[in-house]
């Protein structure tokens, strides 16, 4: 679900992000950002799961890659309806992520003048998984 | 002494709890999802209304 106000390549974005239900807490569903978004196949995603886990990824071309390992994150506060305020900040090549004002990681990727998008997934048969985003805020990268 | 206590005290929760504290620069844009009228494109696995954007999916789908 893209932004399509702007297309940003440095920036400071937050967003609240309420965990769903899921089956598998850890890896039967994810949600959060999509950053430097072209399209499905050429995107960074900043993503956490119902466990309290967090961590990125990109897709390069369609080809997966993992940019920053996904770890448990004592910052964030696990569990279903559990909100926890994401927010990702871009400058230059530098993308560092933060979880309720504690930092979490940072890693180094290619800018592109693209979307930002908010992000789920699953892979959980046939159960789907209601992720509820709000209080979306997109400011310039701080100085 | 004590009122500025307390009116401190106050001012330091209204911060703690912004949703949104740390993007403190130039605001670029912001919404608080109550309805759809924001510039997001639509999927058919995507709502906006009453503070929530929501993104609800079937097995192995991302949106």
């Amino acid at each position: 679900m893209r932004f399509l106000g702007d297309t940003p390549k440095e920036f400071d974005v937050c967003i609240d992000v309420t965990y769903p239900e899921a089956k598998k807490p850890d890896g039967g569903t994810a949600g959060g950002l999509a950053i430097w978004f072209k399209d499905y196949q050429n995107t960074y995603i900043v993503a956490t799961t119902p466990a309290g886990v967090a961590g990125a990824h990109r897709y390069n071309k369609d080809k997966y890659g993992l940019v920053s390992p996904y770890r448990k994150q004592a910052s964030l506060k696990a569990g279903v309806g559990e909100k926890n305020t994401l927010r990702v900040t871009a400058k230059g090549n530098q993308v560092t992520v933060y979880a309720n004002d504690q930092r979490l990681f940072a890693f180094r990727g290619t800018p592109e003048e693209a979307y930002i998008g908010l992000y789920a997934q699953s892979w959980e048969g046939e159960t789907s998984n209601t992720w509820k985003f709000s209080n979306f805020k997109l400011t310039e990268a701080p100085k | 002494m004590m009122l500025r206590t307390i009116a401190g005290a106050m001012l330091a929760l209204a911060i703690a709890g912004g949703p949104a504290l740390a993007c403190k620069g130039d605001e670029i844009f912001s919404d608080d999802f109550a309805d759809d009228s924001g510039p997001w494109d639509s999927t058919q696995f995507s709502t906006i209304a009453g503070g929530y954007a929501e993104l609800k999916l079937d097995a192995a789908i991302w949106a």
